[in-house]
C-alpha cells in the first residue's frame, strides 16, 4: 500500500524534472495542483507505512528515506519562489527523487521494543537533520563548482541568472555546520541508547564505523575550512565527496545490510 | 474626466531646446500656481529632468492641449513657433498611457534605466507641496507608480546591466554576493575604470582607492569620486585587501603577474579577489585566473554582459509595452467610473431619502408592528431600493468607462440625480 503512494509521488515528482519543453507538459507538472497532488501522495506513502506499523516507524529504513526525501521536497518548494536558483531547485528535486527512489527498496521497520524511551527517535531525527544538511551541503556545492568553473573560463552567458559564489559558499559552510553538529549529537544519543539497552545487541557495526567515518570527513572539512581558511573550490569538493560518500553506503546498507545497522537497527 | 500632456524629450528636441524649456525644482510650484490662477489647468505635475521636460495637466472647462502648450511656451518666455514644432501633445487616454511609459522607463535614453521613477515620484511629491495636484492627479498618479513597478517586477526590464560600467560591478557580484561595505582599487585612470568604479559606489562599496603613476591625478579623481588616492608603486600592498582590482591605464604593460600574487592569495586566505583589467595592451597577466580565489575578467568580457544584458531588454521592452497598454485600458476605464463616484452618492441618497420618508408616512399604519418586525420592513425597503437601483447605475459605470459622459448624464438625471458634476469628456 505505502508503495503504491510511494511510487505514485514518485512519478509526480518526475514531472517537474523534465524540464520546460514541451511546454504544455512543463505547465502541467509545475502547475500547484500537481505539485499539491505529489506532495500528498508523499505525505500519503509515510502515513500508509505509519498505519500499517500502528506507530510511527522511525527505526524503518524506508520510513526514513522518505522523510529526509520530503524535507529535501520542501527546500525545493521554498526555493521555487527565490529569484536565481533554478539550476539549485533543479538539483533539489532530483536528490529529492533519489532519496525517495532508494527508501522504495530500502527494508522496512523492526521490532517496536526500540521505541520504548525517547532516545531512539530523539537519534533516528538527529541522524535524518545530520543527512539533511549534508544533502543541501551537496546540492550546493555542485552548484559552487558549476558557477565557479564558469566565471573561470569567463563563459558568462546567463550568468546572472545563477546565484553568486559568496551566497553559495556561505549557504554551503552553514548547511555543513548543521548537519555536522546534527550527526554528531545523534550519534552521541545512539551511542548512550545502546549503553542503556545491553539486550539490543548493537555492537560496533559497518554503519557505525561508516558514520564514523562520514564525521571525521566532514569535521576535516570545517577543520580546514576554520583553521586555514580554505573555502570555496576546497570546501565544495568537502561536500560533494562527503555526500558522495554517503550515497554509495546508503546503497551499502539498502542491498548488503538490509537496514541501517544491518537489520538489527 | 481630462488629461494632457505636454513636453519635449529626448526623441523629439535636442538639448538646446530641452534647456530652454527646463525648470529648476524650486520653480515649479510658481509655475503650477501660475497654471491655475490663468484657469489654464486645475491640476497638474511637471517633469523636468535632462531627457525631458513634460507638463501633465487637468485642463479647465473649454481648454485644449494647444492652449495649454502656447500657455508653457509663453511662460517661459520663449518664441513660440521655434519651440512649439518641438513639443508633442497628448490627450486623454494617450496622455495617460506617456505618463505610464514614461514612469516605466521605456521612454527612456536606457530602457529601463531606474532614474526616472524617483524623478516622476520627486516631481509629484512638489507638485503635492504645491498644492498643484489634487483628487484627480492623486489618482493619476497613484497608478501611474503602481504601474511602473509593476512593469519592473514582472518582466525584470531594469534587471540586466547594459553598460560597461554596470557588468563590471554584476560580475563582481556575481563573485562577491554584495559590494557594500567591501573595498576596491581603481590603477589608473581611464574612461571604463572610473565608469565601474562609479558604478560600485553606487552599490555601497565601503572603500575605493585610486592609484595612478601621477599622484595628482589619482588625487584629482580620488576627490571626484571620494576616495583615496595612492602611487601606482604602491598598489601591492593594497591587493591583501581589497575585493576588487579594476586597472584602466595606458600603461602598455602587465602591472600585476602570477608571480605578485601567488603569495598574495594565501595571505589572503584564498578570499576571492575580482579583477577587472580594462586596459588595452593588458596590465594583469591572464594567468593569474588559475590562481585560486582570483576572478579575472576584461574589457570584452564586461561588453559581452551589456550586449546581452540589452537583448534581454528589448525582449523585456516588448512584454513591458504590452502591459503598459493592458494598464492603460484598465486604468482609463476605471479614471472614467470614479468622476461618476459622487453622483451616483447623489442617487444613492435621494432613494434612501425617499425610502427613509415612505417609511415614516407608513409608520401610523405599522404602529401595532413589533420591534422585530419593524427591522424586517426597514430591511425589506433598502433591499428593494437597492436591487432597483443596482441595474441602472451599472449600466452608468459601464457607459461612464466607455466614456459615454453624455448618456451616462441622462441616466443619471432620469433617476433623480440632484446636480450633476461637471465634466467634460472632449
Amino acid at each position: 500500500m505505502e508503495r503504491v503512494f510511494a511510487i505514485l509521488a514518485l512519478i509526480a515528482w518526475l514531472g517537474p524534472l523534465l524540464g520546460r519543453r514541451p511546454l504544455a507538459l512543463a505547465r502541467l507538472t509545475r502547475h500547484t495542483a500537481w505539485i499539491g497532488a505529489a506532495l500528498l501522495l508523499h505525505i500519503g506513502a509515510m502515513v500508509a507505512e505509519a498505519a500499517l506499523a500502528g506507530r510511527v516507524p522511525l527505526d524503518s529504513m524506508r520510513f526514513g528515506l522518505g522523510a529526509l526525501s520530503m524535507w529535501v521536497m520542501l527546500g525545493w518548494l521554498y526555493l521555487r519562489r527565490q529569484p536565481r536558483m533554478e539550476l539549485l531547485e533543479a538539483l533539489l528535486l532530483a536528490l529529492g527523487v533519489v532519496l525517495l527512489g532508494a527508501g522504495l527498496l530500502a527494508p522496512g521497520g523492526g521490532p517496536p521494543e526500540r521505541l520504548d524511551t525517547l532516545w531512539f527517535p530523539l537519534h533516528v531525527v538527529l541522524i535524518l537533520l545530520g543527512l539533511l544538511g549534508f544533502a543541501v551541503s551537496f546540492t550546493l556545492s555542485i552548484l559552487f563548482l558549476v558557477v565557479r568553473r564558469r566565471l573561470k573560463q569567463r563563459r558568462l552567458r546567463g550568468i546572472a541568472r545563477l546565484p553568486s559564489l559568496e551566497t553559495l559558499d556561505r549557504r554551503n559552510y552553514q548547511s555543513m555546520a548543521l548537519g555536522f553538529v546534527a550527526l554528531t549529537a545523534g550519534m552521541a544519543v545512539g551511542g548512550m541508547w545502546a549503553a542503556t539497552h545491553p539486550e539490543s545487541s548493537m555492537g560496533p557495526d559497518a554503519t557505525i564505523w561508516g558514520t564514523l567515518l562520514l564525521w571525521v570527513w566532514y569535521a576535516a572539512g570545517l577543520h580546514v575550512r576554520l583553521v586555514s581558511g580554505w573555502r570555496g573550490r576546497l570546501a565544495a569538493i568537502f561536500g560533494v565527496g562527503g555526500f558522495a560518500g554517503l550515497g554509495v553506503f546508503v546503497l551499502f546498507a539498502v542491498v548488503v545490510l538490509q537496514g541501517w545497522h544491518g537489520g538489527v537497527g | 474626466m481630462r488629461l494632457v500632456a505636454i513636453g519635449v524629450s529626448h526623441h523629439t528636441a535636442p538639448v538646446e531646446v530641452r534647456e530652454r524649456l527646463a525648470i529648476s525644482p524650486g520653480l515649479v510650484p510658481g509655475l503650477l500656481d501660475d497654471l491655475r490662477q490663468d484657469r489654464v489647468g486645475r491640476e497638474a505635475v511637471l517633469i523636468s529632468t535632462c531627457n525631458r521636460v513634460e507638463l501633465y495637466a487637468v485642463p479647465t472647462e473649454g481648454t485644449g492641449p494647444e492652449d495649454v502648450a502656447r500657455w508653457l511656451v509663453e511662460r517661459q518666455g520663449l518664441g513660440s513657433r521655434r519651440i512649439e514644432q518641438h513639443l508633442y501633445r497628448y490627450q486623454q487616454r494617450d496622455a495617460l498611457r506617456h505618463l505610464f511609459r514614461v514612469a516605466s522607463s521605456l521612454d527612456s535614453m536606457v530602457v529601463g534605466e531606474p532614474q526616472i521613477l524617483g524623478q516622476v515620484k520627486e516631481a509629484y511629491r512638489v507638485a503635492v507641496a504645491g498644492q498643484g495636484a489634487g483628487g484627480t492627479m492623486h489618482r493619476i498618479m497613484d497608478r501611474a507608480l503602481n504601474v511602473a513597478k509593476k512593469v519592473r517586477t514582472e518582466t525584470g526590464i531594469g534587471r540586466e546591466a547594459v553598460s560597461v560600467g554596470r557588468a563590471g560591478v554584476e560580475l563582481a557580484r556575481q563573485v562577491l554576493g554584495s559590494l557594500k561595505g567591501r573595498s576596491a582599487l581603481l590603477v589608473g585612470a581611464g574612461a571604463h575604470g572610473k565608469l565601474v568604479a562609479r558604478s560600485m559606489l553606487s552599490y555601497e562599496l565601503g572603500e575605493l582607492v585610486v592609484a595612478n603613476r601621477t599622484f595628482e591625478r589619482a588625487a584629482d579623481l580620488a576627490r571626484q569620486l571620494q576616495a583615496s588616492a595612492t602611487h601606482l608603486d604602491d598598489i601591492a600592498r593594497f591587493l591583501d585587501r581589497v575585493d576588487v582590482v579594476v586597472t584602466s591605464t595606458a600603461a602598455g604593460r602587465v602591472l600585476i603577474d602570477r608571480a605578485m600574487l601567488a603569495p598574495v592569495v594565501r595571505r589572503r586566505r584564498y578570499r576571492p579577489l575580482v579583477m577587472i583589467d580594462l586596459s588595452v595592451p593588458r596590465n594583469i597577466d591572464p594567468s593569474v585566473n588559475d590562481l585560486e580565489g582570483i576572478y579575472r575578467f576584461d574589457v570584452d568580457d564586461l561588453q559581452e554582459i551589456a550586449d546581452q544584458g540589452k537583448q534581454r531588454r528589448v525582449a523585456a521592452a516588448v512584454a513591458a509595452e504590452q502591459l503598459v497598454d493592458q494598464e492603460t485600458r484598465a486604468a482609463w476605464k476605471a479614471l472614467l467610473v470614479e468622476t461618476i463616484h459622487a453622483d451616483i452618492g447623489g442617487v444613492v441618497k435621494r432613494a434612501e431619502a425617499i425610502r427613509v420618508a415612505e417609511v415614516a408616512r407608513a409608520s401610523g399604519t405599522l404602529a401595532g408592528l413589533s420591534d422585530k418586525d419593524r427591522r424586517a420592513v426597514e430591511a425589506m425597503t433598502r433591499a428593494i431600493v437597492k436591487k432597483v437601483l443596482h441595474s441602472p447605475l451599472s449600466r452608468a459605470r459601464a457607459l461612464a468607462s466607455e466614456g459615454e459622459r453624455a448618456a451616462v448624464d441622462d441616466l443619471l438625471r432620469a433617476l433623480g440625480a440632484p446636480e450633476l458634476q461637471k465634466d467634460d469628456d472632449a
